[in-house]
């Protein structure tokens, strides 16, 4: 899967209000749209996360989450937030914001 | 009334005509049945439960029948359907009197949706429940009924339901229903254990219903506060262990084995974590159950939620 454009902006699905609950480092997320009901790590929580709070790019996600994981932005985390907003869409949770 | 003062006759006539008013847990039953297998299978199992000489209403009207035309005299076979609710294709009558139990728990997992209701056995000691949750086959109802004639009080073999809202558990105590090599096992803990008649299918092979204590029939009103969810694993041979299971996981998996966690939406959501952050929850592996009904009291000696 190719990787998704550096320009485009995510947004949570709107209408959506999630419900959250964490234990140490999972999260279960409820979607009531969907009825599912997903688990997230730590890294993916905060992605989510911080798509729930704003509309980001690809370089502002990294950015976000980094902050929120107190770790550096660096490669790894911006491949991993590329692959993270591509199974979001997927799962329905978040959709793509035209510029 | 308990069902085992009604003498054959009237037990016949009463389901002949649709009137067995039989109460098991939180649910009233006016069973129809025309079949002596199932009167006979009701007698042995259910002579403890209360009985009603007549109700103005019903939760489930139960009918197990010789089925249609030829098939009577034919390799008979039998019809199981809950009025208004539930309707299965006919089958090989000799299966009549296990197609009570299977279809009366299809028919609670699908239509009862006013609690959270998860595939597991709970038993109940000085106040404090525990769920025995884990996929068929891994040994659920062997373990109840192990538990259960060592003393601990039947609440569920098959459906646990969880009041909205709390970790508070229904019983619906009812006959446990026990495969092949673990009637069996369940005979070495105590001969004097009573089955109903055995039940042989292709699937699972040889079946056999094991009557509930009396005393949990008794207590079948009084509710139980969960304060433990034990995810089961049978492995033959392997020695007992208790590890802990973190809440995603049992969450995850008493979800899965949850019959309408899916419908519940987010009240289910709300309710099932509320569960699983009340529960202490662990993964008992066992290779006896001997040893697995040692383990589990060893766990309850200790404090709540320990």
């Amino acid at each position: 899967m190719s990787r998704p454009a550096l320009t485009t902006r995510y947004r949570l699905r709107p209408g959506r209000p999630l419900q959250w609950r964490t234990w140490h480092d999972d999260s279960l997320v409820f979607d009531p749209a969907s009825g599912d009901t997903h688990v997230f790590d730590a890294v993916a929580r905060e992605g989510l996360a911080s798509l729930e709070q704003e509309t980001l790019d690809l370089d502002a996600l990294t950015l976000a989450m980094s902050r929120r994981l107190d770790v550096a932005p660096d490669t790894a985390l911006g491949e991993y937030a590329a692959r993270l907003v591509v199974d979001l869409e997927a799962l329905g949770l978040i959709v793509r914001v035209a510029s | 009334m308990r069902l085992e003062e009604l003498s054959r006759t009237d037990l016949e006539r009463r389901l002949a005509a649709g009137r067995l008013f039989l109460r098991t847990g939180p649910f009233l039953l006016a069973v129809r049945s025309t079949l002596p297998d199932v009167a006979h299978a009701l007698a042995l199992l259910y002579a403890d439960f209360p009985v009603e000489t007549d109700a103005p209403f019903a939760d489930f009207h139960v009918n197990v029948m010789p089925g249609p035309g030829l098939r009577r005299w034919i390799k008979p076979q039998a019809t199981f359907s809950v009025t208004g609710y539930f309707e299965h294709d006919p089958f090989d009558a000799r299966l009549a009197h296990a197609f009570f139990e299977w279809g009366l728990n299809a028919c609670i997992a699908r239509r009862v949706h006013n609690y959270l209701v998860v595939h597991g056995a709970v038993v109940e000691r000085r106040g404090r429940a525990i769920a025995l949750v884990g996929r068929s086959g891994a040994g659920k109802s062997t373990l109840c009924a192990a538990l259960v004639l060592d003393g601990w009080r039947l609440l569920s073999d098959e459906l646990t339901l969880l009041v909205p809202g709390t970790t508070t558990v229904m019983p619906v105590a009812r006959p446990i229903s026990l495969k092949n090599q673990s009637v069996d096992i369940v005979r070495s803990l105590d001969a004097g254990a009573r089955f109903g008649p055995p039940t042989v299918t292709l699937r699972k092979g040889t079946i056999r219903h094991l009557r509930p204590p009396a005393d949990s029939v008794h207590r079948m009103g009084e509710p139980a506060v969960l304060e433990r969810l034990l995810f089961v694993n049978f492995q033959a041979g392997a020695p007992v262990t208790v590890a802990p299971t973190s809440r995603a996981e049992a969450f995850v998996e008493t979800a899965r084995q949850s019959m309408n966690y899916g419908v519940l939406g987010a009240q289910g959501f709300a309710h099932l974590t509320h569960v699983v952050e009340s529960c202490a929850c662990a993964t008992l592996t066992h290779g006896g159950v001997a040893d697995a009904v040692r383990a589990i009291a060893a766990l309850h000696a200790g404090p709540a939620g320990s």
